[in-house]
Parts: structure tokens; C-alpha cells; sequence
């Protein structure tokens, strides 16, 4: 197990974890600066159950839009390709680990934890006014993705290294780094960047335990490190780890949130995540 | 008046404003709220009530000062155990522990 390294872990998943085509294609369609609004919007309509989904989220309190969104391409005017997109591939994500179960982590819990925390990302993003938020939603969303690739794919030793850390009051991502030499944060980077994803979000997912004034993208890492603790503390769902992990005051200062505003932030989490969940997580 | 949180709420409560959804009314203001009324506002995900003569500060006050202190001790001692990683003496992180502490009592008060 100690020379498994992180990308050979997502290397021996290749074919398990791999994007729907209407992804593909709606990616392709946005790259394409010759594609037209109602061409992004066919290949949407041509996949209904992602088709219906945008329009639900749309619909919801995760947008708060006065009035109804009846159609796609309304949808997408309002919200954008893009970031029509990061929905599309948020929800593809949750489906394609669906009906996975994990002895410790139940999947219910776990998406809670990561919805959670892109709702958080998102509105921590919309405080600071940053553009696009959608891809801070996406960044919170998957931030431990590579946690439940490694429940799956190496489920004896983590479940071992839970218990450690149980016994041992330890915080488990510190146990994954002493056992494997990576964690959960290398994998889910490595996987990110499998999909084709921006550096901005793979390598923010990489150092949301470990921020320092040294990463590549400073103000998503801090948003994803800061959005995982809120998350743990508001108790919502869980990834597995016990204990809440410590905050980097470098990285909060960056940000400059009130500490008031983590109260309102939770009245705003609690009005937006059972939407959202109902949306996302169907099953649940 | 402010939100009171919908387990903060009894029944015969003298509802403030109207609960709709779409332009269309679900309970009407005034109405003194029964236990079927609270359910259903669970079950449309609602979390909070604007409730006639009450001070919400005042209620969530009140709330905790009149737990049973074994039960307060309990859990207090469960949150340091939870936060033991972090620095209770930052803000962000005493603000934190606040809302973990009071979701906590929340919570098992609830049972």
C-alpha cells in the first residue's frame, strides 16, 4: 500500500468514474465560439433528466429568480452556459457514484456534507462578489470526492485508519498523509484533472486542509478550506472525519469575513440546502 | 417582530404573516397554529415563523437557560471534544463553536 500513489489510485478507476456524453458535448458545444444560445440549449433538451434538473435548480431558492424559468435556453440566458455546465457535471458526479455504498460513510451523509459545502463555497463567493460563483458551488461540491474514491477503492485500510482516528482523537486526513503519503485531497485533485477539469478548481480541492500563502489559486483554496469548516460545524452530513479541522487564519483573514456573518450563513444554508438536496440527490 | 424557529414555536401560536408559495396562500395570518399546521410546515422545509408578540431573541434566551444543565454540560464537553483541533480563542472559530453548540442542543433537546 505505501508506494500506491494518488494518481495511480484514480488510474485504476479510469473506466468506473467517467463523465456522461451530454457533458462532452455540452462542453464542446460552449468551446465552440460558432455554436449558437439554441444549440447549447438542444443538447440539454436531448438529455431530460438533466434537462429537468437545470430547470428545477433554476426554479429553486438556490437561485431566488422572481419569476418561473419555463425552458432551457431561458435558463441558460439567465444563468449561463458555463455555468449551466458546472451544474450539469455536479449532478452527473452524484449519479455516477450513486448506488455505491461505503461500510463507514453513507452516500446520504455525504453528499450532504458536500452540497452542503458548495452551497457554502458559493455563498462565501457571493460575499466577496467574485464572478461565475457557480464553479465555487463545484469546487465545494467535490472537495472530497477523493475521499469516496478511497472508501471504494481501498475500503480495509480506511476503514482501519477511521477507526485510528477515533481511538487516537486524531484528524483522519493527518492519518491518510502518515499512512499512504497522499490524501483524500491528492486523489480528488488527480481525478479532477482526469476529467478535464480547470487546474483553478483540481488544485483548490488539493489544499483545502493545506492552505498557505504558497497555492496556486489562494482565494478558491481559502473559499473550499473555510466552506469545509463551516460545513463540519453546522453539522451538515459528514465525509467521514470526526473532528472539526483547524481553521488557517491567513486563509480567513484573505477572505475577510465578519465572524457575524457565519450566523447569517446558516440561516442561509438552512433555507437553501433541503431544496437542493431534493433536486441533487433524488434518492435521498 | 423577527423569525422564530419553527421548534421554538407552539401550538395556538398566532401566526404574523401569511406562509404562500407562488402568490398562493398555505396558511393565512392569524390563524392560531395546531400540530398539523408545524408538520406541514416541516414538511415544506420551512425552518423559521414570524409569530405574533414574540421577541425571537427573547425565545432562543429563554430556550437555553432552561435546559437541563446535565444535558447542557454534556454536550458542552462533547463540543470541546469535536473542536479539539482548532483554536477556540479565533473568532471565526469561537463563532463556530457557538452555532455547533447550539444545533447540538437543538438537537438532543429535540431527542
Amino acid at each position: 500500500m505505501a508506494d500506491l500513489t494518488a494518481a495511480e489510485l484514480v488510474g485504476s478507476v479510469k473506466t468506473i468514474y467517467t463523465l456522461p456524453s451530454t457533458y462532452d458535448r455540452l462542453s464542446e458545444a460552449i468551446n465552440d465560439p460558432g455554436s449558437t444560445m439554441d444549440e447549447i440549449a438542444e443538447v440539454l433538451t436531448n438529455d431530460q433528466s438533466i434537462a429537468m434538473r437545470v430547470l428545477e435548480l433554476a426554479n429553486s431558492a438556490f437561485y431566488g429568480f422572481p419569476s418561473k424559468i419555463e425552458t432551457i435556453s431561458h435558463a441558460l440566458t439567465l444563468i449561463g452556459a458555463q455555468q449551466v455546465r458546472d451544474l450539469v457535471l455536479g449532478t452527473a458526479v452524484i449519479e455516477m457514484f450513486d448506488g455505491i455504498s461505503t461500510q463507514k460513510v453513507s452516500m446520504a451523509s455525504f453528499w450532504k456534507h458536500s452540497i452542503a459545502c458548495g452551497l457554502t463555497s458559493k455563498i462565501i463567493a457571493s460575499l466577496r462578489r467574485e464572478p461565475n460563483v457557480e464553479r465555487f458551488f463545484v469546487l465545494g461540491l467535490l472537495h472530497d470526492i477523493g475521499r469516496m474514491v478511497m472508501l471504494q477503492k481501498i475500503p480495509q485500510p480506511m476503514t482501519s485508519l477511521m477507526s485510528e482516528a477515533e481511538a487516537e482523537h486524531q484528524l483522519l486526513y493527518v492519518l491518510e498523509k502518515k499512512r499512504f503519503g497522499f490524501t483524500h485531497e491528492d486523489v480528488g485533485a488527480e481525478l479532477m484533472l482526469q476529467w478535464k477539469f480547470p487546474p483553478r478548481l483540481a488544485e483548490s480541492v488539493r489544499a483545502h486542509h493545506r492552505f498557505s500563502t504558497m497555492v496556486r489559486f489562494p482565494v478558491e483554496s481559502a473559499t473550499a478550506h473555510i466552506a469545509d469548516i463551516t460545513t463540519h460545524a453546522m453539522g451538515f452530513g459528514g465525509s467521514g472525519e470526526i473532528f472539526i479541522p483547524p481553521l488557517n487564519g491567513t486563509a480567513w483573514g484573505l477572505i475577510g469575513l465578519d465572524p457575524s456573518a457565519l450566523q447569517r450563513m446558516e440561516k442561509e444554508l438552512e433555507r437553501q440546502l433541503e431544496e437542493v438536496l431534493q433536486i441533487m440527490l433524488p434518492s435521498s | 417582530m423577527g423569525l422564530i424557529p419553527l421548534d421554538h414555536v407552539k401550538e395556538g401560536s398566532l401566526l404574523e404573516t401569511d406562509i404562500s408559495e407562488n402568490g398562493q396562500i398555505l396558511i393565512k395570518a392569524g390563524i392560531a397554529l395546531t400540530e398539523r399546521h408545524l408538520r406541514l410546515c416541516r414538511s415544506w422545509g420551512i425552518a423559521e415563523l414570524a409569530i405574533q408578540g414574540l421577541d425571537p431573541d427573547k425565545i432562543e434566551n429563554d430556550f437555553f437557560a432552561n435546559l437541563d444543565p446535565a444535558l447542557v454540560t454534556e454536550v458542552q464537553e462533547h463540543c470541546v471534544e469535536v473542536f479539539r483541533h482548532t483554536e477556540l480563542n479565533h473568532p471565526a472559530i469561537g463563532a463556530l463553536y457557538q452555532i455547533y453548540l447550539k444545533r447540538k442542543l437543538r438537537e438532543r433537546h429535540r431527542g
